[in-house]
């Protein structure tokens, strides 16, 4: 019996709105209901035809709160005056949940939960970033902090979660591979040429590798330049069953792949072994990566890029850096990457990357990336983290 | 494993200047990180020993982000990998480093840190 798929429908995404600044003073379901109304608008629909509700945050970055789950679903929904929905939803996979929680949305719709389903996801970057320095003054007398993370009873160890974890993995890197830092640097020059071209970047102007190798130590040896800064917004996605009201050409799910690891980092046999490669196989299926045009590639830090771009088969393992240093990132090159300049120079919106690869993602296939648009933009592959390497979704979306 | 009988094998060897090593006796795991259950197998059948010695894995000193630095290893002991501070002198720190572990008390957390044995 397969009920569901006798009343399968096709879904695309017919609108979406990417809302941030570098810090504003309002309530972090406000960046939500602005980005949600750029959506809507979009798609030239009205918010009561929504009957599907995603949500995603990172912990910490709500104000005054830790809503998750169905209070933060209803106080998002209430803030836009969206009263009746049929399908709800709460994603948490770290940095991925953007990813995931738009994947869902294309299913809900698919099997007829829901006709028009909104995903949202982000907060306020600058929110969280002040809870942790303070909860480091406080704890840090006591020799703890983060460092017992939410693995608990590990010896308790002074870190600087997740960035010492990223470091460990980079500086393995270099040594197992008997690679330097350039490789790894020239991601946040490759990125800085892209945010030259995207107004909207919060970090622009003239960057070299030796400004990047120059720039302050932060966790050895990842510099300040490869390390991304959070800031305040969300990304809105409306996925819907009907395209024909959309001023975009409708957006669509062509294959998706999640992995994870269940080990802590301290207990992974070799550190530089991801799940990305099993999220994009899984994402890619029969496809071949020369169909894809685009890739969102998750930048947190320039290590992940590095390993990313190993995973999802674009070079060998320890050769990303030799494939950074040709002809790619930029538009006109052959391999188009984070075009907007990625989180490392708009920000990491709402504390995590994944809105801001995949928003860069979605402005491609629908035409719209202005000075900065790849031509004949028809697939992206968006590959996401989540944790220190703890879960990888891919997905890849397309245009006719 | 009861988890207070674990709690307080695991100490011992941690009071020692001992890193504590858990192995299932199931399926053979050994691990760092204290669990009343096998990560592998589930199995609750485990036991505490005890490594002094080892090699830095990975590090990294973080220079921002905390009021002062601290240096950071995975030190891999015969396989079995740990996640500790160092307090030895910084100019002797590499990838392949042989390191020792020591046992740390400061205010009310015990800790074990290590330093280079070479
Ligand atoms: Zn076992």
């Amino acid at each position: 019996m397969k009920v569901i798929n006798e009343t399968m429908v096709d879904a695309s995404i017919v609108g979406f709105g990417f809302y941030y600044e570098k810090k504003v003073e309002v309530p972090a379901v406000e960046l939500f209901k602005r980005s949600i109304i750029e959506a809507i608008k979009m798609a030239n629909m009205e918010k009561d035809e929504i009957d599907g509700l995603v949500v995603t945050a990172v912990p910490g970055t709500i104000d005054n709160s830790h809503d998750t789950g169905i209070f933060l679903i209803n106080k998002v929904a209430s803030k836009v005056g969206i009263n009746k929905l049929n399908y709800f939803d709460y994603v948490y996979t770290g940095g991925s949940s953007i990813v995931v929680g738009t994947y869902r949305a294309f299913k809900a719709v698919e099997s007829g939960l829901a006709n028009n389903v909104l995903v949202v996801g982000g907060g306020k970057g600058n929110l969280l970033k002040r809870i942790r320095s303070s909860m480091f003054e406080s704890t840090i007398k006591n020799y703890v902090n983060e460092g017992v993370t939410y693995y608990e009873l590990t010896i308790p160890t002074i870190e600087f979660y997740p960035t010492s974890d990223y470091a460990l993995i980079a500086n393995r890197y270099m040594r197992e591979h008997n690679t330097d830092d350039s490789g790894r640097a020239m991601i946040a020059v490759k990125q800085r040429e892209n945010a030259n071209l995207n107004p909207k970047a919060i970090y622009r102007g003239k960057l070299t590798l030796k400004d990047v190798l120059e720039s302050p130590m932060v966790s050895y040896p990842l510099r300040l330049l490869e390390v991304t800064n959070p800031v305040d917004g969300a990304l809105a996605i409306l996925v819907s069953k009907n395209a024909s009201k959309s001023s975009i050409s409708p957006i669509k799910l062509m294959g998706f792949g999640e992995a994870t690891l269940t080990i802590p980092l301290a207990e992974r046999e070799n550190i530089l072994d991801t799940p990305v490669k099993h999220s994009v196989r899984r994402a890619l299926n029969s496809l071949n990566l020369d169909k894809i045009d685009y890739y969102g590639i998750y930048d947190a830090y320039t290590i992940m890029v590095l390993l990313e771009i190993e995973g999802i088969g674009l070079a060998d393992n320890g050769k990303g850096g030799e494939f950074v240093m040709g002809d790619s990132f930029l538009p006109t090159s052959s391999y188009p990457i984070n075009t907007s300049g990625g989180s490392l120079n708009v920000g990491q919106v709402g504390f995590t990357s994944g809105g801001v690869v995949l928003a860069e993602a979605l402005y491609q296939l629908a035409g719209l990336a202005e000075n900065r648009q790849v031509k004949d933009a028809r697939i992206a592959l968006v590959n996401t983290l989540g944790g220190v390497f703890d879960h990888s979704a891919t997905i890849v979306l397309g245009v006719e | 494993m009861d988890y207070k009988q674990l709690n307080d094998e695991y100490y011992n060897v941690l009071r020692s200047g001992e890193v504590p090593i858990l192995s299932c006796k199931n399926c053979g795991y050994s691990f760092t990180n204290l669990r009343t259950t096998c990560p592998k197998c589930s199995s609750d059948k485990l036991n505490v020993r005890g490594a002094k010695e080892g090699v830095v894995y990975s590090y990294t000193i973080i220079e921002r982000g905390l009021p002062f630095t601290a240096v950071l290893l995975l030190v891999d002991i015969n396989g079995v990998r740990v996640k500790a501070n160092y307090l030895g002198d910084p100019k002797k720190l590499r990838i392949g480093l042989k390191v020792r572990s020591k046992y740390v008390k400061q205010e009310l957390i015990e800790s074990i840190v290590f330093e280079p044995a070479e």
